[in-house]
């Protein structure tokens, strides 16, 4: 039956040509279109690694760079003002803001593998207020100080990515360039701690400890505070007289994580959302042109019809022909597109394009595919039909 | 004869309504998406609102510093310092105005919280750009020296805090400071980010000057000449400081500078290139999104192949009779490629009156603060330029093919 299709096929192969790349095209588009959704809906699955309940992010604004003789000292009394309120239950702070696109990244030779991981600084407490999990080790304390290493905690992410052997705490590593910077010695592991939201890339991330007795070379601009209960947002008045009251000279700006991650999942969502509703009116442009043509081709082909009803072909072995073509003919289509595709997994071209992705979405776009087309034939392949064979004979 | 091709043409699509109703669908929806993305460029290419002064300014917005053992780098704005010490010191451009970038405003009223984006300019900076105003003035150069508390602000704003009140002479309270409003000025749209904010202060009035310390981030530069040829010789002039006679705060850290003053278009395309030399890349850009409009309406034109070819071919008969009675194959491919712009045509008038609806619809929702349409003189011959790429490149193929039919075969109509 395959081989009869393909040769009526292979007999109309210039317009059929055209059909095929139309079909092929469609293909890579909505190809593209899934694997992007997949992609972020895997994201979007993965923990982020803290609780978002009831915490503020205070975002500073000191005016001047940084410096840490003088803005220290001040960021230290914010610190304890905040921490004297009966509302608030604890005061953390971390370097780089929640649910922004901005990272502090590093790049360092561990082992023998170039690893690129995501750093931010932290205070002692910040991480197992915030509910992040702690999986191995500890959490940092006053150990911590006047040490010959740095102590970090790192996520799972990035202990899988090293491959270290043995136990992973306590291990230590230095950067082989410059040996005068003290080593950085693994003090615990965390499940994870994804600061750019849902829809990030899932990296290898680590902890530094931030000391507000100590000095540091990097600014640190965000205060997190949880409260107790959920506090109205009319708080945030009476919140930023008192931080006025300590730092004049700073603005500040304040929004619950949970509004801040609202914001990240609706700007992820939106260009994505816009994607999909031009794909989609695409996909209906391109089923109505297959619908046309289709209806066309059959029209000529009204005398071989007949002539299969006159030998006695039933109604449905005909209809069964026209969409049968119709499936060989996407499905060759498709082989061409899976061929250019699957270099992508192979070469590891892009990484979000895993095999798992590519799997899914090819399975995924195939159907796709296939039920457009399919539900295109229907109508043609009825139509074919209605002439009676005696007329479909004579038909010009 | 293009009469009678046009006549034949509007007969053929009457005929079959349900072919030509597939056709026009797919036309109309890939210029009315065609249209409506170079609308939004357009916009942001050739400005309407208070930048539409942009042929007459140069901007500089993007700073890159090396320091002296080349170890670390800096690409940030420039700091208000930065500006003061080199930029300030040009000669050839008639007006030089310094702007922060937009901070952020908060204010309550009534518990609740209100956010606004607030813009820090000089009096200068009013002249360059050719703000709307509705009511009011702008701040004068005295107010400006002497730090006046007062402030200009746009119509949504003046919405949220006064209703539908007075807002001249009234006080409003943003980071803790209260501002006099003095003016009240048409939304910018946001892309047109030299004028845009809600809130415009004078520098001058800021709570702390510590701002006049930083020599990197944070701030930009307004560069005007009323004769549009001598801005050339400002950009020349400016990389000519940079290169010999650089003022730097710190010799070690700032040792070499990099930045350039940029015309509307030359930014924008920076933003794409990241250069920072003086080639911007423009012609990368305009390469780029042409590049994009013809990879968007591969798609299309497939479809529309296909849909021509077929039918085309019903018209076999037809085709037969004029090549038995000597039509030429060009006069045929000229025939059809005149039938094909007929309905390009029709599909781009549906997608020009499509797309004004979508943009009214965005401008009336409200989705994107301040932003007005103008389908312009420019989007209308983009939106010509498209239909008639568009319509070429469909009705070629089909065309020709059309034209090599045997006469003989196209006579019975077997094909």
């Amino acid at each position: 039956m395959i081989r009869h299709i393909s040769k009526l096929i292979w007999n109309r192969k210039r317009s059929n040509l055209l059909i095929i790349s139309e079909v092929m095209v469609t293909f890579l588009v909505v190809f593209a279109v899934i694997a992007t959704g997949f992609y972020s809906y895997h994201k979007y699955k993965q923990p982020l690694g803290f609780s978002i309940e009831r915490t503020w992010q205070i975002r500073l604004e000191t005016g001047a760079q940084w410096q840490d003789s003088r803005d220290r000292p001040v960021l230290k009394s914010l610190v304890e003002t905040l921490r004297q309120q009966p509302e608030i239950r604890s005061v953390g702070m971390t370097s780089i803001q929640l649910f922004e696109n901005s990272s502090w990244s590093s790049t360092q030779e561990i082992e023998g593998r170039n690893v690129e991981y995501l750093v931010n600084m932290v205070n002692q407490e910040g991480p197992r207020d915030w509910g992040v999990e702690l999986v191995a080790g500890r959490w940092f304390d006053e150990r911590d100080v006047g040490q010959a290493y740095t102590a970090i905690m790192v996520n799972r992410r990035f202990i899988q990515t090293i491959g270290i052997q043995g136990d992973p705490v306590g291990f230590e590593f230095g950067d082989p360039d410059s040996p005068e910077i003290p080593p950085k010695r693994i003090v615990g592991i965390f499940s994870d701690f994804r600061q750019r939201g849902d829809f990030s890339d899932l990296t290898p991330y680590v902890f530094y400890r931030y000391d507000l007795d100590q000095e540091h070379r990097e600014s640190m601009n965000q205060v997190h505070i949880t409260f107790h209960q959920d506090m109205p947002a009319a708080y945030e008045e009476i919140l930023l007289k008192q931080l006025k009251a300590v730092a004049p000279l700073w603005e500040f700006e304040i929004h619950p994580w949970k509004h801040l991650r609202e914001n990240h999942i609706r700007m992820y969502l939106m260009p994505l959302i816009l994607l999909a509703v031009v794909v989609g009116f695409l996909l209906l442009m391109v089923a109505m042109g297959l619908f046309g043509v289709l209806w066309q081709n059959i029209t000529r082909r009204t005398r071989e019809i007949g002539l299969r009803r006159a030998l006695g072909a039933s109604r449905s072995s005909i209809q069964l022909q026209i969409i049968g073509e119709m499936v060989v003919l996407t499905l060759f289509s498709v082989t061409i597109a899976m061929v250019l595709l699957v270099q992508f997994p192979l070469l590891n071209l892009v990484p979000a394009l895993t095999w798992a992705n590519f799997v899914v979405s090819s399975i995924l776009a195939i159907s796709t595919m296939l039920a457009i087309v399919i539900l295109c034939a229907l109508y043609p392949s009825l139509a074919a039909n209605v002439m009676p064979p005696a007329e479909a004979l004579h038909y010009e | 004869m293009i009469r009678n091709y046009l006549l034949t043409a509007w007969k053929v699509l009457l005929r079959r309504k349900a072919f030509t109703f597939i056709s026009l669908f797919g036309i109309t929806l890939t210029l009315t998406i065609l249209l409506v993305c170079s609308t939004v460029l357009d916009n942001t290419l050739f400005p309407q609102g208070p930048q539409r002064t942009s042929s007459n300014f140069l901007q500089v917005q993007r700073v890159k510093t090396v320091s002296a053992d080349k170890n670390s780098t800096w690409r940030s704005g420039p700091g208000f310092k930065f500006l003061s010490l080199n930029v300030a010191r040009l000669a050839s451009p008639e007006k030089i105005s310094f702007f922060s970038m937009n901070e952020r405003g908060t204010s309550f009223l009534a518990g609740q919280k209100l956010i606004n984006t607030i813009k820090r300019t000089d009096a200068i900076y009013w002249e360059i750009l050719d703000f709307d105003f509705i009511e009011g003035r702008v701040f004068s150069k005295s107010e400006f020296e002497r730090g006046a508390m007062v402030c200009v602000i746009n119509k949504s704003t003046k919405g949220e805090f006064f209703k539908d009140g007075q807002a001249m002479g009234q006080r409003l309270v943003v980071n803790n400071q209260s501002f006099e409003v003095i003016g009240v000025v048409e939304d910018v749209p946001f892309f047109e980010d030299v004028a845009f904010a809600d809130i415009w202060v004078p520098y001058t009035s800021s709570a702390s000057t510590q701002y006049r310390e930083n020599f990197m981030g944070g701030w930009a530069a307004l560069l005007y000449h009323p004769n549009p040829k001598m801005l050339q010789d400002i950009k020349e002039e400016y990389a000519q400081i940079l290169k010999d006679d650089l003022k730097t705060t710190d010799p070690e850290r700032f040792a070499v500078c990099y930045s350039t003053a940029d015309s509307m278009l030359e930014r924008i395309a920076r933003t794409f290139s990241g250069s920072m030399d003086e080639e911007s890349g423009i012609g990368l850009l305009f390469t780029m999104l042409a590049l994009l409009a013809l990879g968007f309406m591969v798609l299309p034109s497939i479809n529309l192949i296909n849909l021509n070819i077929s039918r085309i071919l019903e018209r076999s008969s037809e085709i037969g009779i004029r090549k038995a009675f000597g039509a030429s194959s060009r006069e045929l491919v000229f025939q059809f490629l005149v039938e094909n712009l007929l309905i390009t045509t029709l599909g781009g008038l549906l997608g020009l009156l499509f797309s004004w609806l979508i943009l009214f619809q965005i401008d009336q929702s409200g989705l994107i603060p301040g932003f007005q349409y103008h389908i312009s003189l420019h989007v209308l011959l983009y939106g010509l330029g498209l239909v008639f790429v568009f319509g070429v490149v469909s009705g070629v193929y089909p065309a020709y093919r059309m034209s090599k039919l045997h006469p003989v075969n196209a006579l019975k109509g077997s094909v």
